[in-house]
Order: C-alpha cells, then structure tokens, then sequence
C-alpha cells in the first residue's frame, strides 16, 4: 500500500507530498531490486482482489480467474511490461490496469505460464490465499463494478484496521467499541444500537452527551483516515470527493442487505472450482 | 468489540458500503448544520451569557472580575488562568441546567471558549479532553458566524496551537 509522508488538511500547504499510486509505480520501475519487490507488493497487495473480482465477472472461472489474478500480478513482478507502459500523464492508474488487464486476459500463453511465474521472493496476499468467494450482491455486478467494488472494501477493511489499532494503542477502545455498537454494526448488520443510556452506564461514562461527542470525534476521525486513503488513488486532493462520489454512485445501485460473512478459503481448504 | 478487528468489509453489500461511505464524509460539524433559526436562537442566548457578569461566588478566594462580563473576560488576554477556569465551570454549570438546546450550545461555548482563551493566553490545557476533540470542536467554533468575531478568532488560534502540539 502507498507510504504517506504527512497527514495533511485537504488542501492544505503540504498539498502534494503524499504518495499516491504513480509514486509507487515509479517505484516498481526501480533499478533497485528491494524497492521494486516492496512496490510491487504494494500493488498486489492492494490489487489482486480488485483483479480477481473483475475477471470473475469477465466470466472467468473461479481457477482461471485465480490463475490470471496470479499471472497478470507476476507479469507485472518479473517482466515489469505493464509497468513500464504506466504513465501518470496518461490517465488515471485504475484506466490504465484495466486495459492492462484486458490485454493480459486475452493472451493466452501467459495465462498458461502464469503458475511459473513467479518472483523469488511471491507476492504478497498470493502466497495464502487462494479463493474468495463472490459475495451474492456482486453476482449481478459488472467487472467494474466488481472491481470498484473490492477497490473500495479493500480501502475501507484498511481504515477500519487503522483506527481500531490507533484506539487501541491510545488505551480509547471505548471510543471503538461506541462507534463500532452505534454506526458499523447498524449499517453491517440493520442492527439496531442499544440504548445511548444502557450503554453509557456499561462504559461508565457518566454524561450520555461525553458518549456523543465520542462517537463524533470518532467519526471524524474515520472520514479524515478514509481521505487519505483514497487519495493515492487520485492526482490531486481536491479529486479524493470526486473519487469517493463515483464510488458512491457505482456502488449504491446495488441491491441492499444483511451481509452474509465473507469466507477465504485457503489452498488447503479448498481444492473445488466453483465457477 | 474484541473480534471486530478481524472482520472485512468484503461481503457487504454495494450500498452499505456506499452508506458506510456517505457516513465517513457526511459532515459531523454543528456549523454545517445550523439551522438559520438556530443561528438566531443561539445567537441571543450567547449574546446574554457573554453580556452577564461571572458570578462572584464561582471566583477563587481573593480574585475579582471587576464586574467584567464573561465577553471581556474572554477577550482580555490578562484575564487570570484560575478565572478563566472558574469561567469554564460556569459554562459546564450551564449546559447542565440548560432547558433548550440553543441555551446548552451557548453555554458550551462560554466552555470551550475559556479552554481555549487558557491555550492561547497563558498556554495552558485546562481540559483532560484529547486534543484532537479540542481542535475540532474549536475548528467548529471558529466557523460559526453568528458567534462574535473576537471568540472566533480566539478559537482559530487556539485550533491551531492545539495542533501543533500535537504533532
């Protein structure tokens, strides 16, 4: 995933140091050995779900959706092709995967080399992971919508991460646990919170309003981190709401739901092709 | 919330993760959503609580506020540190007793604008809030035009002290 130097206002003076996804391309271009394998595994960390949820609605079975996942993020690792045709002039880098992808998809010989494709070092998320079932609601989805889809459960499974260890360390797990009772789970599960009261005297917090403006600093808090996450994705600060807005958009059309729990399967714990 | 950790957004459905989205951004700032009736009300009921005097029994022993209202108290960076406390637990005494919400906003304002005169004039915390809770509420403050200028300007400065304290 992209380093940050500095977390910055949204428009502020240090607008423009962050990293964004170019930053770590150019990186994988690298002479140097060890910054390009950390690049690399940058982006196949981040990517290979995107990738793999975008073949599998481009109608590729669950195997071949894996293996060209696989492949296509091996290409990228030893031929460094893809990688080199990458320009941040010429668009936006998630264009520019895509097509890359595209192309990949229909050359059949790497498809069939994939598997022997490897750097020496793997890649990140590829080594344990094999499968991961669709979730019902992607079914329907087209490749990008599948793709934007993972792109943004990725970046959101990356903030909430963030902030639950960032609460953690600052010994503020209520703070966590009043944002994850009142707004994750509701919005997760259509569960409603428990009383503002009950839980207050849980938590001993004496005055329900102290509650409140917890759960607002948190909140906050979770909108500046999800910025600046998205904002490696975009070219400038002022693209991050225009980013989120089409994900928004791309995404709320789909129908809603209780969310069944995801499953990953293991190598060794499945074996089948689902199709 | 100790399993949360391990949960993964991937399995949500399309628009419950665009809700969660639309969450994360929607504004959480009271200025943002202040009604223009509110604005009004809130207005006049801090324009009162800054008018009035500090009550005397709330000033430590041997201090005096030569009958200065709250407003000029705030405003006067020689304002003593313990009266710019004793200031502060009259706005919490305040917004306890507060029977409408445009009186609790008034009366927390008087509360966080004395945190913030004790950071900017004398740079002192006088709150055991985290600082990031404090450059948000005085980020909030500072944006709310119907509070009188000299407090916003006295919230801005403070915001900004906050933070680079805290970096």
């Amino acid at each position: 995933m992209a380093r940050w130097r500095d977390e910055t206002d949204m428009g502020g003076e240090n607008r423009g140091f962050e990293e964004t996804l170019w930053n770590v391309v150019q990186d994988a271009q690298s002479d140097d050995p060890a910054r390009q394998q950390k690049a690399l595994n940058e982006l196949a960390t981040l990517y290979w779900k995107p990738v793999y949820c975008y073949l599998r609605r481009r109608g590729h079975r669950n195997e071949a959706a894996k293996d060209l996942t696989q492949g296509f993020l091996a290409d990228i690792a030893l031929d460094g092709g893809l990688i080199q045709g990458a320009d941040p002039q010429k668009g936006r880098f998630r264009t520019f995967l895509l097509t890359a992808l595209d192309h990949y998809a229909v050359s059949q010989h790497r498809k069939e080399t994939a598997q022997k494709r490897m750097p020496p070092g793997g890649l990140a998320s590829l080594d344990d992971t094999e499968s991961l079932d669709l979730p019902p609601d992607l079914e329907t989805a087209t490749p990008s919508q599948a793709f934007d889809y993972a792109c943004a459960t990725e970046v959101l499974d990356r903030v909430l991460a963030e902030l639950r260890q960032e609460h953690e360390q600052n010994n503020e797990m209520m703070y966590w646990e009043l944002f994850v009772t009142r707004f994750l789970h509701p919005i997760r599960y259509g569960a409603q919170p428990p009383p503002l009261q009950t839980q207050c005297r849980e938590l001993g917090i004496a005055d329900p309003k102290d509650a409140s403006n917890i759960v607002t600093t948190v909140k906050r808090r979770f909108g500046a981190a999800l910025r600046r996450h998205f904002r490696q994705f975009v070219q400038t600060d002022e693209d991050v709401q225009e980013e989120i807005d089409r994900l928004m958009t791309e995404l709320s059309g789909r129908p809603a739901g209780p969310s069944p729990a995801p499953r990953i399967h293991t190598r060794r714990q499945n074996t089948s092709d689902d199709g | 919330m100790d399993e949360n950790h391990e949960e993964t957004t991937f399995g949500m459905t399309g628009e419950q993760i665009s809700r969660l989205l639309a969450f994360a951004l929607e504004p959480t700032s009271p200025s943002d959503e202040d009604s223009p009736e509110l604005s009004r009300t809130a207005r006049e009921a801090l324009g009162d609580l800054l008018s009035q005097p500090l009550p005397s029994r709330l000033l430590p022993s041997g201090l005096r506020a030569g009958g200065q209202s709250v407003q000029e108290l705030l405003q006067n960076p020689r304002t003593p540190l313990r009266v710019l406390k004793a200031v502060k637990e009259h706005g919490k005494a305040l917004s306890r007793r507060a029977d409408h919400r445009t009186e609790s906003i008034a009366a927390t304002i008087v509360y966080y604008a004395a945190i913030a005169c004790a950071r900017l004039f004398h740079a002192q915390m006088i709150s055991d809030q985290p600082v990031e809770r404090l450059a948000d509420v005085f980020g909030t403050q500072a944006k709310r035009r119907w509070v009188p200028a000299e407090l916003r300007e006295v919230f801005a400065k403070a915001k900004v002290l906050v933070q680079s304290a805290n970096r």
